[in-house]
């Protein structure tokens, strides 16, 4: 209603690179059985949600975010690709389609979510979904090297293994980082390949040829808001900017010294720009060759730019979640059922062919 | 000195002068103390005798056969004839199950001791708000004294419910809760962090970088210290080959070095206002 | 309410008595929690969103400065002495959030008493300077801000050091006090030109250790927990609509004149 309406400036940019077209393309709220059962039964989601949480975060939420989204395509006239995934790579890098961008990814997190996990049919579980107090905030934690629900199948025990040490280290992780998580974001399990070690060189747009890529290591990553899990590409447009905004004040500065060399008529308005290239060259001046660069910036250029990551299980941390069901102090409980809840059938589909390597580093 | 025992003992003498007439009146305190009692004895006990681990009288040793060696001892040693008075009155050593556990738990975690702590009390019975029937307190941070506390209750509570949970389990199982509450605060610490700087937030430095800076101003006054020395050192040795005559006038330097390092710093610095108030 | 603060911590400091965060009280917290705030809040609405989320905040605060040098420091201190520390984001996250929702309910009140308050004529005036000239520019503005973000986040109208008046996003539990954390970009997306700018020129003032004396005299609070009881999870657009309605501007008022 509120929504601001910041209107596309280089739409042609875009179009030109759909290949425009005047097919227009309405997306509409996936289907996932465990949940439209629900809607029907009107049941509760076994060992997690109530039926009115099952309700509000899914069909409520997730039909706004898609008629948002629809809503968002439709006043820019976009055609956007049938694939969800598509159009969230597409719009990732242009900052005047961030709404849409944030429409896409907030619907694609939300179904991933939703689709790793399936109800707890332990007839125990739902008397833990419950309304804590503040005493659950101090409750001393559980030291047990083993819970239920843990995964099976031995190649993906062993994976886990050898990312992380063992599958209580595992499960210690991802629970952590999400009750860390502040404010609305989400914790994923991703398979992580190195870009270097692989024979395809990175290509943005391959989705298709993701078998090519060798993921050797499982990571436990956290994404914020709208965020998406190859990140690489973020990081990527921070040098980027850094490269423009270098190759802008060389410009200048090469006007500069035409100008001079040119005539003296010409004094005016180099007096002008000699201003710009000082105010630029000001702005870029804190990240000069004398200071090392921080932690970030060395992450950025080593780390993020040759990894590709594969999700393969979402845990939404957002407060939305459990305030429902648990109340302010329930996010503890909301994770120890989250993860009671995790489909691990569908963790192994998604999980990638595991790449190992002929030798141990270690 | 004879040990002093006649507070405790009024009562009792008191009635033996009444009886032999010495006294003729009972005092006014003397039905109620004989009424009540003191209920300790406060007097210091020699601790050789009458505490339990009294030492056996040396002679008895003498000329008994040691079933260990099987040799005779036929005279005492050096020991045995020693002055022992001053260990009759010493006060025993206090022992509490609680010391060991923190000797247990700071020689394993040598960092915990590192981590400031307060010594401010309000009424020193913070204690007293305590619950250990959990990890996490309200009113006391949470420390190796956490731990420690944490298995006393653990221990108790197992002899209640009867589980006999031995001092190793109890110690083991306060210990993992404890690591499991700092993985916890360490981890929400570095994703607060990154979830801020995703929002736009900025750090001027860092934790880090602040601590090296700060460790670099002392490094930097220990340098002038370590240069100075290591020059005395030298021309001690010099001196000590080519001569030895007014080697002690030239060497020592006339006050502590530290000292002069820190009057000279305390003028920049300007907190170290005890070093300054000395010089003046 | 800043010289009160002080006043406070001076107090504090003087006795130096060792405590625990506590909810603080509002003025009209009895009959609140009783009938909910009318025209915004039922009590069960108003208990998630002040009782049990303070409590959540304060007692988290607890846990994180006991025993430390922010023992006695009330959250406005803390949050100022933890912003720029890296490795104390999470207390500065409890701080800020208790401090900022404070501020926030500080403001409210019943509809039928909030709808004789006016913002005064001096706020009005100062408000024509970024055009807002009017009651409906007004609602409008802070409307269509508060009810933009992605995730939580908290609006305020703030008071910059030339005595202007501005609106300020904050993200997640960004604080207007430090433009260090003021945390007013969203960089889980893409990046255009202008945030990277404005990062940089952050990362500037950081460097040079420019001060900040901005105050906020309004906030509006776009955290789950003030909406999700009553208006579901979908419900801020409403939620910010009946804030609106339920805004003592009094107590705006005044903090704009003490300051």
């Amino acid at each position: 209603m509120y929504r601001l309406t910041s209107i596309s400036k280089n739409r042609g940019v875009f179009n030109s690179i759909l290949n425009y077209q005047r097919r227009s393309i309405s997306y509409t709220l996936p289907a996932i059985p465990a949940l439209d059962n629900l809607k029907i039964s009107k049941g509760e989601y076994k060992g997690l949600l109530s039926n009115k949480a099952v309700n509000e975060l899914w069909f409520e939420r997730g039909g706004k975010i898609v008629e948002d989204l629809n809503k968002l395509l439709e006043r820019k006239s976009i055609t956007a690709p049938a694939d969800l995934n598509e159009l969230i790579t597409l719009t990732f890098n242009k900052p005047d389609l961030q709404d849409i961008y944030t429409q896409a990814s907030s619907l694609h997190n939300l179904q991933f979510a939703f689709e790793s996990i399936r109800p707890n049919e332990d007839p125990e579980a739902q008397a833990s979904v419950k309304v804590c107090d503040v005493d659950d905030l101090l409750k001393a934690p559980s030291i047990a090297e083993s819970f239920p629900n843990e995964p099976t199948d031995p190649e993906l025990i062993d994976w886990i293994t050898s990312s992380f040490g063992s599958i209580s280290e595992f499960r210690t992780l991802l629970l952590n980082s999400a009750n860390s998580i502040k404010g609305d974001g989400m914790v994923w399990l991703v398979a992580q390949a190195a870009y270097s070690e692989s024979t395809l060189k990175r290509n943005y747009l391959g989705s298709n040829n993701q078998q090519e890529f060798k993921y050797s290591n499982l990571a436990v990553m956290n994404t914020y808001n709208a965020g998406i899990v190859d990140d690489s590409l973020r990081s990527g447009q921070i040098t980027k900017l850094k490269q423009q905004k270098e190759a802008k004040i060389a410009s200048l500065r090469k006007k500069i010294e035409e100008k001079k060399s040119s005539a003296a008529d010409g004094a005016v308005s180099t007096l002008e720009e000699e201003g710009m290239l000082s105010t630029l060259e000001s702005d870029a001046a804190n990240q000069n060759d004398f200071t090392l660069g921080t932690l970030e910036e060395a992450e950025a250029a080593t780390l993020f730019s040759d990894r590709k990551l594969l999700p393969l299980l979402a845990i939404d941390a957002s407060m939305r979640n459990y305030l429902i069901d648990y109340g302010i102090f329930g996010k503890q409980q909301y994770l120890e059922n989250l993860w009671n809840c995790i489909d691990w059938d569908v963790v192994l589909q998604r999980a990638p062919t595991r790449f190992k390597k002929s030798f141990e580093m270690d | 000195m004879k040990i002093q025992r006649s507070a405790t003992n009024v009562l009792e003498r008191t009635s033996q002068y009444l009886k032999a007439g010495v006294l003729r009146e009972k005092p006014a305190w003397f039905n109620v103390v004989g009424a009540n009692p003191p209920s300790t004895d406060l007097t210091k006990k020699p601790k050789k005798f009458e505490l339990k681990d009294q030492e056996e009288d040396p002679r008895n040793s003498l000329f008994k056969k040691n079933e260990a060696t099987g040799f005779y001892k036929t005279s005492s040693d050096k020991s045995d004839r020693s002055q022992k008075h001053n260990s009759i009155s010493r006060v025993p050593k206090l022992q509490f199950l609680e010391d060991e556990l923190r000797n247990v738990f700071y020689q394993q975690h040598p960092w915990e001791l590192s981590r400031p702590k307060t010594l401010i009390e309000t009424n020193g019975d913070e204690y007293k708000k305590c619950d250990w029937s959990r990890m996490l307190q309200l009113y006391k941070p949470l420390d190796g004294e956490s731990v420690v506390q944490r298995t006393l209750w653990l221990l108790q509570d197992g002899k209640e419910k009867g589980t006999n949970t031995s001092l190793f389990e109890a110690y083991d199982q306060a210990r993992f809760e404890f690591y499991r509450h700092r993985m916890q605060e360490e981890m929400s610490s570095a994703v607060s962090k990154e979830e801020s700087s995703l929002y736009g937030a900025v750090f001027a430095s860092t934790n880090i970088e602040w601590g090296v800076k700060r460790e670099q101003e002392h490094v930097d006054s220990w340098a002038k210290v370590a240069s100075e020395k290591t020059k005395i050192r030298n021309a001690n040795k010099d001196g000590k080959a080519s001569s030895s005559i007014g080697m002690n006038d030239s060497a020592t330097p006339s006050s502590s070095m530290w000292e002069s390092v820190f009057e000279s710093s305390s003028q920049s610095v300007g907190d170290t206002s005890i070093y300054e108030n000395d010089s003046k | 309410m800043f010289r009160r603060q002080a006043n406070i911590a001076r107090k504090v400091f003087l006795s130096a008595k060792r405590s625990i965060h506590e909810v603080p009280s509002l003025k009209n917290e009895d009959i609140f929690s009783k009938n909910g705030i009318e025209g915004l809040y039922s009590p069960k609405g108003f208990k998630l969103a002040w009782s049990d989320y303070q409590k959540y905040l304060t007692t988290n605060l607890t846990l994180q400065t006991n025993g430390t040098e922010n023992e006695l420091r009330s959250a406005y201190q803390i949050l100022l002495h933890t912003a720029k520390q890296t490795t104390e984001q999470h207390t500065f996250h409890f701080a800020s959030q208790a401090h900022n929702n404070h501020l926030f309910f500080q403001q409210l009140d019943d509809k039928s008493r909030a709808s004789n308050t006016r913002p005064s004529r001096f706020l009005m005036e100062r408000l024509a300077d970024q055009d807002i000239t009017s009651m409906e520019a007004l609602r409008d503005r802070l409307l269509t801000e508060s009810d933009s973000f992605t995730g939580q986040g908290w609006l305020f109208l703030v008071e910059l050091p030339d005595k202007s008046l501005k609106f300020l996003r904050c993200e997640n539990d960004g604080t207007p006090y430090y433009y260090g954390k003021n945390q007013s970009l969203d960089l889980n997306g893409g990046i255009d030109e202008a945030s990277y700018d404005k990062l940089n020129e952050l990362n500037q003032k950081a460097a040079n250790r420019e001060k900040d004396f901005t105050l906020p005299i309004l906030a509006i609070n776009a955290w789950s927990p003030a909406y999700i009881e009553d208006y579901g999870v979908t419900g801020r657009s409403k939620y910010l609509e009946n804030v609106w309605s339920c805004i003592n501007w009094d107590v705006v008022n005044k903090r704009l004149f003490q300051l």
